[in-house]
């Protein structure tokens, strides 16, 4: 003998919500430029020399430059460099109810925050070293450029030797005739 | 002169020691005292005058040259061609207040159960704290009690949040204290840290600062190796304070004209050297993050600046004495400028190129 039963299964009204995420972090660098020249002198260099390397300027006289997923940054008045990176996400959650809804939601931000904090973190890490050695660079050849200047300046320049030693560093001699 | 105690007597006489000397306190009292007899107050008075005069003694029984009018001097500092006629030791009630109601109170708040989870001391340690520590018109004794028994206090067994809360106050009555704190309370009692400071030097009191050299070296050492290993989430903020405490003290000095005080800086520098801030910059950057839990770069980056300007102190000493070293003979700062130069030759240019080795690797220096 078999019996037959009704079950009545309440179909679930979802409700959606959904929130925007966004991480952002930075690193700043200082930037020491000797004084070869006059300050104003250094940073017309420095910023004549990352124009060349491809850093675009600001409307506020900053100079700026995307490294894969961050962008760094020289200040106005070329004293740092700010390595920028910025995550977003858009995350959703949804529950029966609004109660419900809203804290799977605010669980889900924390877990998107987490992920997009350690994402934007590691992409940091991984650019500040060309920043740094880019910059790096650009200063070398600011250096070489303000000591032919500062050498011009205190006579006649007879001749210029540049070497480079076994670990990478710039030998300048500079031979002038003062007058 | 002969005095019997008792218990009680005893156990205030340990607490003055535990102020001055940094004694531990071995005697419970049946019932801390409150109103000592006249004899035993004679004696505290006493046993505290030779703990201030031994100190200030032996701080300045080597010979060396101090300013003086403007003019350098050689000598002792106890010697009678050194001596300020101005200078006078003198204690105030604070003093007094100090020792008899810490005597009757710290046992009472120096108890975790005074401490309210997130907000710090509770009201009554509070309002204990300030019976304890009056602030008004305390002089130069009262600066010397309160800064030993700031230093001293460290080591007694309580609470962080009331030794905290006790600090803070003792800085608000004496100047000398805050120069040992190197913490800055004084935006409550609205007061400009480096006048503040300047009080040390303004009159005779410098004598105090002058004899203490030896033991400001000690203690900033102490505090700046301290303020390292502070809880995470306050490490940025304290050491934010400590390097704003030491420039305010240098501005102090330069308004003051008596940039030659800045030795005990130099000095504490070159030993932190040896000690928090020995091995590699990069070792001694990962030191400072090590138990931090700090997540962002923005975070990680504000704590090493933290560092990085106590260690630019030395950069800016070295810039100070090249501005001195424009003075002439019988311009005003010259005879300052002859002790800034000697001192800062001797005792910062051997360090300076690791001193700005770690300042670079702190702020991440390019260039």
């Amino acid at each position: 003998m078999s019996r037959g039963y009704r079950i009545s299964y309440p179909v679930p009204v979802w409700r959606n919500v959904s929130a925007h995420v966004e991480s952002a972090d930075a690193c700043a660098m200082d930037v020491g430029l000797l004084d070869i020249l006059p300050e104003a002198d250094m940073l017309a260099l420095l910023r004549d020399r990352l124009k060349d390397d491809g850093w675009s300027p600001g409307a506020d006289g900053s100079l700026s430059k995307k490294f894969g997923p961050v962008t760094a940054e020289l200040s106005p008045d070329g004293k740092s460099v700010t390595v920028k990176a910025v995550a977003k996400k858009d995350v959703e959650a949804r529950g029966t109810d609004d109660a419900q809804a809203n804290s799977r939601l605010t669980q889900a931000k924390k877990d998107a925050e987490r992920e997009l904090t350690k994402s934007v973190g590691k992409a940091l890490a991984a650019a500040e070293g060309d920043v740094r050695a880019n910059v790096q660079a650009a200063l070398q050849k600011v250096y070489v450029e303000a000591l032919k200047r500062k050498a011009a300046s205190l006579g006649e320049i007879e001749g210029m030797v540049e070497n480079r030693g076994d670990n990478g560093e710039l030998e300048l001699t500079i031979k002038v005739r003062v007058p | 002169m002969s005095l019997h105690v008792s218990v009680d007597e005893g156990h205030a006489l340990e607490v003055l020691d535990l102020l001055c000397r940094g004694r531990a306190i071995r005697i419970v009292p049946t019932q801390p005292l409150s109103e000592p007899r006249p004899e035993l107050t004679r004696l505290a008075a006493r046993r505290l005058a030779a703990a201030s005069v031994r100190l200030l003694a032996e701080g300045g029984r080597r010979e060396r040259v101090v300013l003086r009018d403007g003019r350098r001097v050689r000598g002792r500092m106890w010697d009678p061609a050194m001596m300020d006629p101005g200078f006078r030791l003198r204690f105030t009630a604070a003093t007094h207040e100090l020792w008899i109601q810490t005597t009757q109170r710290l046992a009472e708040i120096a108890r975790a159960a005074e401490v309210v989870e997130g907000q710090g001391s509770s009201k009554r340690a509070r309002r204990q704290i300030r019976r304890i520590i009056k602030i008004a018109d305390t002089d130069t004794g009262d600066w010397l009690v309160y800064a030993l028994a700031y230093r001293h206090l460290a080591r007694v067994d309580m609470p962080n949040e009331i030794r905290d809360d006790f600090g803070r106050r003792l800085c608000l009555g004496s100047p000398l204290a805050t120069l040992f704190a190197l913490e800055d309370h004084l935006t409550d009692a609205r007061l400009d840290l480096v006048d503040y400071l300047g009080r040390l030097v303004e009159g005779p009191g410098v004598r105090l600062v002058e004899c203490l050299e030896d033991l400001l070296v000690d203690q900033w050492t102490e505090q700046v190796t301290a303020c390292m290993r502070t809880p995470g989430d306050q490490r940025t903020a304290r050491l934010t304070a400590l390097a704003a405490t030491f420039h305010a003290w240098v501005d102090a000095l330069d308004r003051h004209r008596r940039l030659d005080l800045t030795r005990p800086i130099s000095r504490a520098l070159a030993r932190l050297l040896e000690q928090a801030w020995a091995g590699s910059p990069g070792e001694v950057v990962q030191r400072l993050l090590v138990g931090c839990n700090l997540n962002t770069f923005i975070e990680k980056d504000a704590l090493r600046r933290s560092l990085a300007r106590v260690v630019q102190l030395a950069e800016r000493l070295v810039r100070l004495r090249d501005r001195l070293a424009g003075e002439g003979f019988g311009d005003p700062r010259y005879e300052e400028s002859q002790l800034v130069m000697a001192a800062c030759d001797e005792l910062l240019r051997p360090h300076f190129q690791r001193l700005d080795a770690l300042a670079s690797a702190l702020t991440g220096r390019l260039g």
